[in-house]
């Protein structure tokens, strides 16, 4: 039985954060497990497919299906409490998945939700006002196709990139919680789920007579649109933390790419949703949940690959544990 | 581990690649909207007697005659289209919206031209404005009389009233609720000797937006003297 000792000793696990003697620590991309998290951490670089995902889109089915049956000849409640509910359900379906990507060292609970709330709250006090006071998108978005598309990329989908940018960047990416680039997966789709969901509420909050169907729909699309964009806009904020020389660009571009995919996918499922002057809501959500497939194979991707490639690297003697900062702020020195 | 223990924070540089990505789609949409928005548009009516700035968005037509539009982009032909009731010589700009009553402006000769204008013709002709608007609903109320120069006239007559409507198409005694409206009924007299009725309205409590451009429209009219 291997116990931890006390912080005298040099090396913690990086998951548990117990102290052990280095005999009984083993080595990841330049981080120490102890033997339990170890083991964990290599079997969850093991797994070729992830369950977790289909699940999570099963139970996001689930929950389209519910709402209307649920609500099945009436309208949403709009009230505050059911509202908030009802915008929560398909973010934290999400937040499950996204929580468990980092399979080598989950994130703190209390961080990634704390990330989350800091989204919502942002994309209230700053992105709502911005993109429907400001910019006033409800009165020119409509004019034709193309304004459609330019509004969506442009200014609704570059805000809420922008708002998990916030999040992330000026709160947990500055701590050393963030130390690994897949983090910036987690911590960016968290973000953007917190946008998504105060968008669901306020969805739901200021329309009277929703209907069940348009409105799970809606609510379970704009989620899926959030995990697309978030995990993109991660993706360049961990190459941005430990990539001192080309981070910048790889996170331009993230930005860039993210705000682009929120914008299309977004116009994609409205198209596909009106058909005709009808509105279809179920084959906008079909389109949704193809996006979801594109998503969690790319989301899957990433994470598999990283944590593959730590594996590779053990010990970690050629990966530099000093971050981008700490080089930056050398290069700045001299 | 819980929040806070063993958690470094350090400072980082400022991203100036994301923050220019966000400065140029910002822009970019912005100057879209703003390349892509309707201009405010010149309207002449009554062949030319009177002109209106109509903004964004505001719809105008002369019923029972062609209206020139100055710098709209259609063809003449699609403004005949719009034209109809050709009994009547009234010139009406609306903003069209979902509510039952929009905010309308309308402008309509007031006298046979080969009359005389004179103080009788005037005070008969403000008393006839008052009857009209009074019998278009209920609870007439006058609530400000001014005169003053304006749309290029010497002498022009403000009316303000309020008036209690039922919606347009409600079935008498139909339980909906009454509109209330709010407006000016203008008379104005040229030089040349003619005489014109302006009126204005919307619903009591419309947006200040609403309220400002049917201000602006009104005080942007222009008549021929």
């Amino acid at each position: 039985m291997i116990s931890p000792l006390t912080s005298s000793h040099k090396h913690a696990c990086c998951v548990c954060h117990r102290y052990f003697a280095d005999a009984d620590l083993q080595w990841i991309g330049g981080r120490t497990f102890c033997a339990v998290h170890h083991e964990r951490a290599i079997s969850a670089t093991e797994a070729k497919w992830s369950r977790a995902g289909l699940l999570e889109a099963g139970l996001v089915v689930l929950f389209v299906l519910g709402v209307s049956l649920a609500f099945a000849g009436g309208s949403l409640p709009s009230g505050g409490p059911a509202a908030l509910l009802l915008a929560l359900v398909p973010a934290a379906i999400w937040l499950v998945y996204v929580y468990r990507q980092d399979r080598v060292e989950p994130e703190p609970l209390g961080l990634v939700l704390g990330v989350f709330v800091l989204g919502g709250l942002l994309e209230h006090a700053l992105g709502d006002p911005l993109v429907h006071t400001l910019l006033q998108l409800d009165t020119w978005q409509h004019r034709s196709d193309l304004s459609a598309w330019v509004g969506a990329v442009t200014i609704e989908g570059t805000v809420a990139v922008l708002c998990a940018y916030l999040a992330v960047r000026y709160s947990v990416y500055l701590t050393s919680e963030f130390d690994e680039a897949i983090d910036g997966v987690i911590y960016a789709t968290a973000a953007s789920l917190g946008v998504a969901t105060s968008q669901n509420f306020d969805l739901v909050a200021h329309h009277d007579h929703l209907l069940p169907v348009a409105g799970a729909t809606a609510m379970a699309s704009t989620t899926l649109v959030a995990v697309a964009a978030g995990s993109l806009l991660g993706y360049g904020l961990g190459r941005r933390r430990f990539d001192a020389k080309e981070g910048g660009r790889w996170l331009a571009g993230a930005f860039l790419i993210a705000a682009v995919v929120h914008g299309v996918f977004h116009e994609l499922i409205v198209a596909a949703g009106t058909s005709a002057g009808e509105h279809e809501p179920l084959l906008g959500f079909g389109v949704a949940v193809g996006l979801t497939v594109f998503v969690l194979v790319g989301v899957h991707a990433i994470t598999v690959g990283y944590a593959r490639k730590m594996l590779a690297d053990g010990r970690g003697d050629d990966v530099d544990e000093d971050d981008a900062f700490e080089d930056e702020e050398m290069e700045l020195a001299s | 581990m819980s929040l806070g223990e063993d958690l470094k924070v350090r400072s980082a540089p400022l991203d100036v690649g994301v923050w220019l990505v966000v400065a140029v789609l910002l822009g970019g949409g912005y100057a879209y909207a703003r390349a892509m928005a309707p201009k405010a548009r010149v309207v002449r009516a009554f062949d030319g007697a009177v002109s209106f700035r109509l903004p964004a968005g505001w719809s105008g037509h002369e019923q029972g005659a062609a209206v020139r539009d100055d710098e709209s982009t259609e063809s003449d032909e699609s403004w005949l289209d719009a034209v109809d009731g050709p009994e009547a010589h009234t010139f009406v700009a609306q903003l069209p919206t979902l509510d039952s009553i929009v905010p309308t402006v309308l402008v309509e000769r007031a006298s046979d031209p080969a009359e005389p204008l004179g103080p009788l013709f005037h005070d008969l002709e403000v008393t006839r404005m008052q009857t009209a608007r009074s019998d278009s609903g209920t609870a007439y109320r006058t609530l400000h009389v001014d005169e003053r120069p304006a749309f290029g006239c010497e002498k022009t007559t403000w009316v303000w009233f309020a008036i209690v409507r039922d919606p347009p198409h409600a079935a008498p005694g139909a339980a909906v609720l009454p509109i209330v409206v709010t407006g000016v009924d203008v008379l104005a007299e040229t030089a040349s000797g003619e005489a014109w009725h302006i009126a204005a309205f919307e619903p009591a409590h419309a947006s200040e937006d609403d309220e400002g451009e049917l201000r602006r429209i009104v005080e942007g009219l222009r008549i021929t003297p």
